[in-house]
């Protein structure tokens, strides 16, 4: 009798953690988002889009990206087919895709899919260093991110006992980093994009934030993210910190972010200018265009990435989330962290990667949206 | 007992009265407040660019994001988007916007619905050296304009940083700039609300 009161005190408390665990943590799906897996007639690979700043060897990693598609049996679009629909509709923006594009694609080219690829950093010096975005993109006149995930990889990120994690080879860092982002598409379109918990830590949170965030329950909300003011010297910071920032928006349910290449041309088509930021009548007419519920957009101040072991990496950068219906900013927060933050013994929680430290903060800013305030 | 009541002991006591006494005389330092001004009206904030003393190019628009989120998550008061602010700037015409007329504030806050412009000048950010000793600092003022009037109706400055005693003894550094920013934002704050 005891046995069996003792059992099912355990099991009591394991159900109250269970569900304390359960209301600790928001739910994200995997790169899955809720659309249903589509029957692909042909998928459009475009040229990797260079964030960098600089040369990259952005062909040969397309190349080996290619080569991780076919491995999973994806009907790819051959590249001369591709290359008639750029040429023919005079296509130059290989960022994203808009609703002529996809349009253009779906029609003339039977795609069903458009596999954006964006490298954000590469470096091939010790250690070696790359971070990649990549996203699936519905073809036809309403592209819909279907997919979305990125991957940074440092040769020096896990060093382990007697340096012997360290790696020194670009190809092998390249490689972990394409298969990272295979496997995820894999796991998508096996259908295995269920809702996962993610734990948040604690250090990536904004050291400063405003929420007065409506929380709407029940519905799906539509967020447009415009790239970020950009007072950094990397050149696409600001794209980079849209892209950051639109993914996490995609992990996180109830939220629907509206694909970046549809946001450029809503803007192209508005003739907008950013004077440091979005003007109330900016966030009016985007949103009123777009469909979008809220505007997001914010100000990034440093994104510094290191070459070789010297050096920390550093993200700063400001949010401001606007409101559709009252035209009010309703989140405002400022987040700012460098990889050594919190490292006190043996660079335990070294973080040798901007784009990996951004990711979080930016994960982080989300969650900090989605609590009461 | 004649050593507890010695005449010196009275001429400490006295002295340390009269100086209490002064220091509540004095006001607060490096601050002005219009004492007419209703603080408590006052609903939203459009915080201008900050004058750019320094060397620092990045330094009005750093100190001005931690300001206005620091204002927003702090107080009551809503803080207009700055994409809002330079469209205001631009439609009224504001020659120096770190500096405007009343005129000009009188025009820009009708134009955007503000009912006040802070307004401000960043005066030292970042690196304080010192002998082999170094640290960050921060130096701002800051002025709080009224709306319909564009007259000054709130002042105030700090200082936060510097070389301390330990940056001296142990080097280090001192502080992360972000974190002075927000110390001197923080106290710039707490001045406006006293």
């Amino acid at each position: 009798m005891s046995s069996i009161n003792f059992s099912s005190r355990w099991l009591c408390l394991a159900m109250l953690v269970l569900s304390l665990c359960a209301c600790a943590t928001v739910h994200e799906t995997a790169g899955g988002g809720e659309h249903p897996l589509p029957q692909f007639d042909a998928i459009a690979v475009f040229p990797v889009d260079n964030m960098t700043g600089g040369p990259a060897p952005a062909a040969a990693i397309r190349k080996h990206w290619l080569g991780k598609l076919q491995d999973l049996d994806l009907p790819v679009l051959t590249d001369a087919r591709m290359e008639d629909v750029l040429t023919k509709h005079r296509i130059r923006y290989l960022g994203g895709v808009d609703a002529i594009t996809g349009k253009a694609f779906k029609e003339e080219a039977n795609v069903s899919a458009i596999l954006v690829t964006a490298l954000e950093y590469y470096n091939q010096a010790d250690p070696p260093k790359v971070a990649l975005h990549a996203r699936l993109v519905s073809a036809g006149d309403n592209p819909e991110i279907l997919w979305m995930d990125s991957v940074a990889i440092s040769g020096d990120e896990k060093p382990g006992i007697l340096g012997l994690g360290l790696i020194s080879d670009f190809a092998v860092v390249e490689d972990m980093a394409l298969s990272r982002l295979q496997s995820s598409l894999a796991s998508w379109l096996a259908g295995g994009g269920e809702a996962q918990p993610v734990q948040s830590v604690k250090k990536y949170d904004p050291k400063l934030s405003y929420n007065a965030w409506p929380a709407p329950k029940g519905t799906t909300v539509s967020i447009a993210a415009v790239p970020f003011y950009n007072e950094t010297q990397l050149k696409r910071a600001g794209d980079i910190s849209q892209i950051n920032f639109v993914r996490q928006l995609f992990r996180t349910q109830g939220m629907h972010p509206v694909e970046p290449g549809v946001v450029r041309q809503a803007m192209l088509g508005m003739r907008m200018i950013m004077h440091e930021g979005v003007s109330v009548r900016d966030a009016d007419v985007l949103t009123y265009v777009l469909g979008a519920d809220f505007l997001l957009s914010g100000t990034v101040f440093e994104y510094q990435d290191v070459r070789g072991r010297n050096g920390v990496p550093k993200v700063d950068f400001g949010v401001t989330l606007i409101d559709k219906n009252d035209r009010r900013t309703v989140f405002k927060s400022k987040s700012y962290n460098s990889g050594s933050d919190g490292v006190f013994f043996y660079d335990v929680g070294w973080e040798p990667s901007a784009s990996v430290m951004a990711g979080k903060m930016a994960e982080a800013v989300v969650r900090k949206v989605l609590q009461k305030p | 007992m004649p050593g507890i009541f010695s005449r010196r002991f009275f001429f400490v006591l006295l002295l340390a009265g009269l100086t209490g006494a002064l220091s509540g005389c004095a006001g607060k330092a490096g601050v002005y407040q219009d004492q007419s001004m209703d603080f408590g009206s006052v609903k939203t904030i459009a915080v201008l660019p900050l004058a750019n003393l320094t060397k620092e190019a990045q330094a009005p628009d750093r100190v001005r994001d931690v300001l206005s989120t620091a204002l927003m998550a702090s107080s009551g008061i809503y803080i207009l988007p700055p994409g809002e602010v330079m469209r205001g700037i631009i439609s009224t015409g504001i020659a120096n916007p770190s500096n405007p007329t009343s005129d000009e504030i009188v025009k820009f806050c009708k134009s955007t619905k503000a009912d006040a412009v802070l307004t401000g000048s960043v005066r030292e950010y970042g690196e304080l050296r010192s002998g082999t000793a170094v640290a960050n600092v921060i130096s701002m003022s800051m002025q709080f304009s009224e709306g319909q009037t564009g007259k000054v109706v709130w002042s105030a400055d700090t200082t936060q940083g510097g070389i301390s005693i330990a940056d001296r003894l142990f080097g280090g550094g001192g502080q992360p700039m972000n974190v002075i920013t927000e110390k001197a934002v923080n106290d710039v704050i707490h001045k406006l609300f006293q």
